[in-house]
């Protein structure tokens, strides 16, 4: 599907709660717009549960199922394997999770849900931090930045989940950024026709985490790409693909507009680039040794 | 493979609730192994293996994944069965009261033992006792016949549209669930007949008619769904009663509902009782009886919902009663003695509270005599310290 072929409408409806200028909002909107109809999602706790599933105001014009904080990649599993069992294969059994359900306490279930190969579709929209519960650190939060649990920067390298779940041999896995719009599409069509365990985690910038004015989130995340600070790949059969090579430009300006890395030291700056650079690296020894 | 026709075996609890489930036709399991219930989980592996049962069985990675699973297959309009015990209930807890205020139909078996500490594998209620306010019915069964009866009854009663609430079911570990026993087989036919299949008519997870499941309800609608969870328990009594009847119709095997008396007609003294003990209990008043003693059994098989008036029916003419725990919460009472004082609240009848059997510890007929001795003694001294360890050393030995 072609960007100007994108229905208008979205399954995931207008007048959500998010803040002016959440992209965790503007994702969920995207992604339903791909989707459609024949889909059933399921949203652990977090910003997304709030803004979007607080009764009487369902934003979802899909069947919604709101679960706990640990078990997104099992609840679908359980929708899933509910629906074969009645014979409806054709619908799309999508997880909408952040990224501290994802990476800290929904890990095991995501990876037992991986190794099975389930049936289902888990999008992790990754502002980084645990927004919902007022910006504390998550397991994915990057080197240096500010928490309201690291006020004096985060120590802990960012775990690596698509790299985690490359290791379980997935059947598709791959991060996307909306800044290259047509990327995020082609993947998120492509995970929606495939069968079997499929992850897409999705750069999501968020206003007040992140610090900044509402109208910068798209303008970071594209600079996030160019900069090296969020890989596009995609893994797919077996071979990792580098979809978009970084220029490796800009780090430090990327880091400056955003209040979050406002006291972030030479030496933090330093150790985030130097582990930036490595994951481009694993990655690249992974894309060159595809054919091993 | 299991015969399609009636039949007799010597087999566990385990046994016979793997085979209940093939004849209740679940079609997703979700399993994790845990003792002493993990061959269920075997069991039904190899039946579904095999071709007894068509279902879709998945291996999980924790408690919490598996009843993850069958709520949400729950959720999606399917029949479900998993089954669990002690910390493995534990790890399930956020998603036990989730599936509650859901009103998901789960069947759920829980192999009753001891929740740590002190550690330990053998059976005690603190795994179970936990969860009555998690929005589950609850029924402790006597022998492994009844384990597989009431694996029957609870599809029944649990998707009754009148009240749509899960259930567990539990059995003592070890007692019930590695011991064999006689246990009658129906055949398939006679369990289609009794259980149909589930076609889930309330809101459930379809695209045709989207709906919200589990979603945060702000104060201005949540009192409202906590009553109607509260309404659907009270009914469930009537409806417990039903089943129970239709049941005895058809199979020939009564459990009186909500509670079992045994020699209560003319009973003075009465104790309340639970789970496998149950039996030992039953040998106890034969003995007594023969000798004299006016004393009988109010077996407690429903702890939730909690049969009021049943209990102040059964106990009305009581002398004295005691009330058999087999768990403590600790600084106050034995949760089935709090439950029964409460029923007879207003009433005069000297009540105390027997613990025994913590942590799998054995309860013998003397355990029993004792029990008794001690209901008869409070009938004129009327303790103020209700709670008595039973069998425990530097306390009653
Ligand atoms: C078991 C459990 N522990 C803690 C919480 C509190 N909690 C709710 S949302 C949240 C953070 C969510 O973070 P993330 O998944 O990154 O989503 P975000 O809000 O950032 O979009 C936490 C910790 C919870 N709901 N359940
Ligand atoms: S806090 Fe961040 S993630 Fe949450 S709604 Fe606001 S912008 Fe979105
Ligand atoms: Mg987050």
């Amino acid at each position: 599907m072609r960007l100007k072929d994108l229905p208008h409408k979205s399954h995931f409806t207008e007048g959500d709660r998010a803040c002016a200028g959440c992209m965790g909002s503007n994702i969920a909107i995207n992604v339903m717009r791909i989707l459609g109809k024949r889909t059933i999602v399921s949203v652990p706790p977090s910003c997304m549960s709030v803004f979007g599933g607080t009764f009487p105001n369902i934003n979802w014009d899909v069947p919604y199922f709101h679960m706990q904080f640990a078990n997104t990649a099992s609840t679908i599993t359980g929708i899933a394997r509910a629906l074969k069992a009645q014979g409806k294969e054709d619908i799309v059994v999508l997880g909408m999770a952040g990224d501290g359900a994802t990476a800290d306490m929904g890990l095991a279930s995501l990876s037992g849900a991986a190794h099975r190969d389930e049936d289902i579709l888990y999008i992790c929209y990754n502002n980084e931090a645990y927004e919902n519960t007022g910006i504390q650190a998550s397991g994915v939060s990057p080197i240096g930045v500010w928490s309201s649990t690291t006020p004096k920067g985060n120590q802990y390298a960012p775990k690596d989940i698509p790299r985690i779940l490359i290791a379980h041999d997935v059947t598709y896995c791959a991060t996307a950024s909306t800044s290259h719009i047509q990327d995020f599409i082609n993947k998120v069509e492509k995970a929606k026709n495939l069968r079997g365990f499929r992850y897409i985690e999705v750069l999501s910038a968020c206003t007040p985490g992140w610090k900044i004015d509402s109208h910068l989130g798209p303008d970071l995340v594209k600079e996030a790409v160019e900069s090296g600070y969020w890989l596009l790949i995609e893994y797919e059969n077996r071979i990792l693909k580098m979809n978009v090579q970084p220029k490796f430009t800009g780090l430090k300006e990327f880091l400056s507009k955003q209040g979050r890395f406002k006291d972030i030291t030479d030496e933090q700056t330093e150790n985030l680039r130097k582990q930036i650079e490595r994951k481009y690296r694993i990655y690249k020894n992974m894309e060159n040794n595809n054919h091993l | 493979m299991i015969p399609d026709t009636s039949f007799t075996d010597m087999i566990t609890a385990n046994k016979a609730v793997a085979i209940a489930v093939v004849r209740a036709k679940p079609k997703v399991i979700a399993a994790y192994p845990i003792c002493p219930q993990t061959e269920i989980v075997e069991y039904v592996a190899e039946f579904v293996s095999q071709g007894d049962l068509n279902a879709e069985y998945v291996r999980v990675e924790s408690e919490n994944s598996a009843i993850t699973i069958v709520a949400a297959a729950e959720g999606t309009g399917v029949r479900t069965f998993t089954a669990t015990a002690s910390q493995g209930l534990a790890n399930m807890h956020e998603v036990v009261a989730a599936a509650g205020g859901m009103r998901l139909p789960i069947v759920m078996f829980v192999a009753n033992r001891t929740l740590m500490s002190p550690g330990g594998i053998w059976p005690e209620y603190s795994d179970s006792m936990p969860e009555r306010d998690s929005c589950w019915m609850q029924v402790y069964v006597q022998n492994n016949q009844e384990a597989f009866d009431m694996i029957i009854q609870a599809y029944k009663i649990a998707e009754d549209s009148r009240i749509l609430l899960p259930i567990m079911i539990c059995g003592d570990g070890y007692t019930l669930t590695h011991t064999t026993d006689t246990v009658d087989i129906p055949s398939e036919k006679e369990v289609d007949e009794f259980l149909p299949p589930y076609v889930a008519k309330h809101a459930f997870l379809d695209i045709e008619n989207p709906i919200a499941q589990g979603v945060i309800v702000p104060p201005s609608y949540h009192m409202e769904a906590k009553w109607q969870m509260h309404q659907a328990m009270k009914k469930a009594k009537e409806v417990i009663k039903e089943v129970n009847d239709d049941f005895a119709s058809k199979f020939g095997r009564d459990y009186g509902g909500l509670i079992r008396q045994y020699k209560m007609e003319d009973a003075e003294y009465a104790l309340v009782v639970t789970g496998s003990t149950s039996s030992t209990a039953r040998v106890v008043v034969d003995e007594l009886r023969s000798k004299g003693e006016k004393v009988g059994l109010v077996i407690l098989r429903f702890f939730r919902p909690f049969p009021v008036t049943e209990i102040q029916e059964a106990l009305k003419d009581i002398k004295s009663a005691g009330i058999f725990d087999r768990s403590i919460s600790y600084g106050s009472t034995g949760q089935c003695f709090i439950e029964v004082r409460n029923a007879l609240y207003g009433t005069s009848t000297p009540l105390i509270n027997l613990i025994a059997g913590l942590g799998g510890r054995d309860i013998t007929e003397k355990d029993i005599s004792f029990m008794f001795d001690k209901i008869k003694e409070n009938e004129t001294v009327k303790v103020k310290e209700p709670v008595i360890f039973v069998n425990t050393r530097g306390v009653t030995v």
